[in-house]
């Protein structure tokens, strides 16, 4: 680590231009996370444009702050409208918008807040002084390792189930289900498809986010409104010191576990997130009261990704290999300023690779600020009658879902999904193990296809490397431990 | 509870059936013995098995928690189905009509269903949404919106 170099990286970005950038990239970033549809990977890719004629420096500092900015923001609509910003929040609706419901907006909002800026700013640090002893690990990661992450991810179905585990059960099949529609993996032979060229690369993931969340939840507004319905919310900028040290623990757990899953290609915020809100709820000494609103649970999904934000560039930085899809969008902007990522950028253009460090932990800063003031104003949105929020919430899904791709068919789907989910919800299933299997479903058959591939069809080969072990005992110790707790709880309320 | 749970269960089991039927028409990989239908049959199977579970758990009326069913003599249900409807005809006209007129409609429409009376409302909120969505998504991040027979005009 060349500390000088450490220190000339941070002159140069706290110069007024550069943190200009910086700024202007954070707030954009919030704004975009905080819409339901708009992800920080379309965020940065919008982006890209405007940075063309600025100087490197500059135009990196306002990429990365968009990208830290985004990965909080997602967490604001998460929390207020039960609708994930971007796919790294929707986790964090698990206990954030019961905290929201219970008037405890300002609370939930403040823990994210401060848990993304911990996270951030962990994760920043350890791409500064880890960054070539995690990619060694990262690396090690074949089809093999890939497929017990999945698995290791898809045991957190069962501590994510709520009051029935068979239910969450039947939710994980059925969204696994769901996610081998379109093109298999290997031959490319499509599934499921009803004849919908637009299902063929399966059900786009946005809309059907949105419609699995926000549009569940407008129907069941729909039906349950009754009179004027305002939530009084206390406006927060600081989560209480009381919240601060029961969440430390996993905040410092999450942002590690978040670093680490973000380093791994292909991975990204949305698995860090579920993965460490398993974690919290395993490690929990009250893992009944998950779900109905532990501030716990923002902090720790809220830490992991925006963790993951720095974990994805480690890889990226040292390897050319992006870690995510918006790091994968920001490679561009690299080749585009005429900079190649990987070892040898660390050789011709080292100033750089600290500008990035430096940027990423004054980003994380910037964020901590922008979101302090910004929380008086998001804080409203809930304390707006709900005969008049719902209509809007209805918009913007539609939009949402509408903006990614331009396709009317997206809209269909999110209404499918919204009344699918409405139903199941109603009816006692648990919405988000469909929507991890839908994340790490594709995940999980690729990777076992190919790891048969490569064993010539022999299953020993999963249980043939290190990691690969360690992360399959790691899923069956946490199905184990789920429903002991789930016993355990089950017993006491008995 | 136990009768949804039946209900449910079917529905599921339904499902599972239907994806494993489908699944068996898949071509099957003779050299590695995984194909494509190897991930949705295994799926199906465990679907189904669950929700047997699940059905078998209702007959035997060991369901646990409350759940109330649909009413239609509720103002609540009523409101959901027109609300559903509602939602159906945005989606269908949404191409035709452009997002700026039909979601101006839409969002008065849902503020009428859940009771607001007030014509300045039902005027001033539609078109304060419709004017900031179409700001930040149009002229801000650049994304098109549906613009049906107004093509043009904005």
């Amino acid at each position: 680590m060349d500390w000088n170099l450490l220190f000339t990286s941070f002159e140069n970005i706290l110069h007024p231009s550069v943190l200009l950038s910086v700024l202007a990239g954070v707030t954009m970033g919030i704004t975009i996370g905080a819409l339901p549809g708009l992800t920080a990977t379309m965020g940065v890719a919008l982006l890209i444009p405007f940075t063309f004629g600025k100087p490197v420096t500059e135009s990196l500092a306002m990429l990365l702050g968009l990208y830290c900015g985004g990965m909080y923001g997602g967490s604001i609509s998460a929390i207020l409208i039960r609708t994930p910003g971007t796919p790294a929040a929707a986790a964090t609706v698990l206990e954030g918008y019961p905290l929201g419901q219970q008037g405890h907006a300002g609370r939930a909002l403040s823990m994210a807040l401060f848990a993304s800026f911990c996270g951030g700013t962990i994760g920043a640090l350890l791409m500064t002084f880890l960054s070539p002893p995690i990619s060694k690990v990262a690396l090690e990661f074949s089809y093999v390792e890939y497929f017990s992450l999945a698995v290791f991810g898809l045991s957190v179905i069962i501590s994510i189930s709520g009051t029935s585990i068979l239910k969450g059960v039947i939710a994980g099949f059925f969204g696994l289900l769901i996610s081998s529609i379109g093109f298999d993996p290997i031959s490319g032979y499509p599934r499921y498809t009803f004849g919908f060229v637009e299902l063929l690369e399966g059900p786009a993931f946005i809309p059907t986010l949105i419609g699995l969340f926000a549009l569940s939840e407008f129907f069941s507004g729909m039906e349950k409104s009754n009179g004027i319905e305002r939530i009084k919310a206390v406006v927060r900028a600081f989560p209480p010191k009381e919240d601060i040290l029961v969440s430390l623990k996993n905040i410092l757990k999450s942002s590690f576990i978040g670093a680490f899953i973000g380093a791994i290609p292909g991975t990204g915020g949305d698995i860090a997130a579920f993965v460490s809100y398993g974690e919290a709820k395993r490690s929990s000494k009250y893992p009944e009261r998950f779900g109905t609103g532990v501030i716990e649970g923002v902090a720790a999904t809220e830490a992991a990704n925006n963790a993951c934000s720095g974990g994805a560039m480690i890889p990226l930085l040292s390897l050319g290999v992006p870690g995510d899809s918006v790091t994968a969008v920001i490679l561009g902007a690299f080749i585009i300023q005429g900079l190649q990522p990987g070892p040898l950028l660390y050789k011709e253009h080292i100033d750089v690779v600290y500008n990035v460090f430096a940027s990423m932990i004054v980003a994380n800063i910037v964020m901590l600020f922008v979101g302090i003031i910004g929380i008086r104003f998001f804080v409203r949105v809930i304390s707006i009658d709900k005969k008049i929020l719902l209509p809007v919430i209805f918009v913007l899904s539609m939009v949402g879902s509408y903006a990614m791709r331009g396709n009317v068919f997206d809209l269909w789907l999110s209404l499918i999904f919204g009344l699918i989910g409405f139903l199941m919800q109603r009816y006692g299933f648990p919405l988000s193990p469909i929507l991890l299997a839908l994340i790490l479903g594709p995940m999980a058959e690729s990777n076992l296809r190919r790891s048969l591939v490569m064993s010539n069809g022999s299953w020993k080969i999963l249980v043939s490397r290190p990691i690969s072990v360690i992360l399959l005992c790691a899923a069956v110790l946490s199905i184990g431990i789920s429903i002991w707790n789930h016993k355990r709880v089950a017993a006491r309320t008995k | 509870m136990y009768r949804y749970d039946i209900i449910s269960g079917l529905v599921f089991a339904l499902i599972a059936i239907y994806a494993l039927i489908t699944a068996s028409s898949f071509p099957q990989d003779h050299v590695m013995g995984i194909g494509p239908n190897y991930f949705p049959t295994l799926l199906s199977i465990g679907l189904l098995l669950f929700s047997l579970i699940l059905i078998g758990r209702g007959v035997l009326k060991r369901s646990k928690g409350k759940i109330e069913g649909f009413s239609l003599k509720e103002e609540g249900t009523k409101r959901l189905f027109l609300s559903v409807i509602v939602a159906i005809a945005y989606t269908l006209v949404l191409p035709f009509l452009g997002f700026t007129l039909s979601t101006f409609f839409v969002i008065a429409v849902y503020m009428k269903l859940l009771g607001i009376r007030s014509v300045r409302l039902l005027g001033s909120v539609p078109l304060l949404v419709v004017i900031a969505v179409y700001l930040l998504f149009e002229k801000f991040l650049s994304i098109a919106l549906p613009s049906g027979f107004l093509k043009g005009l904005f």
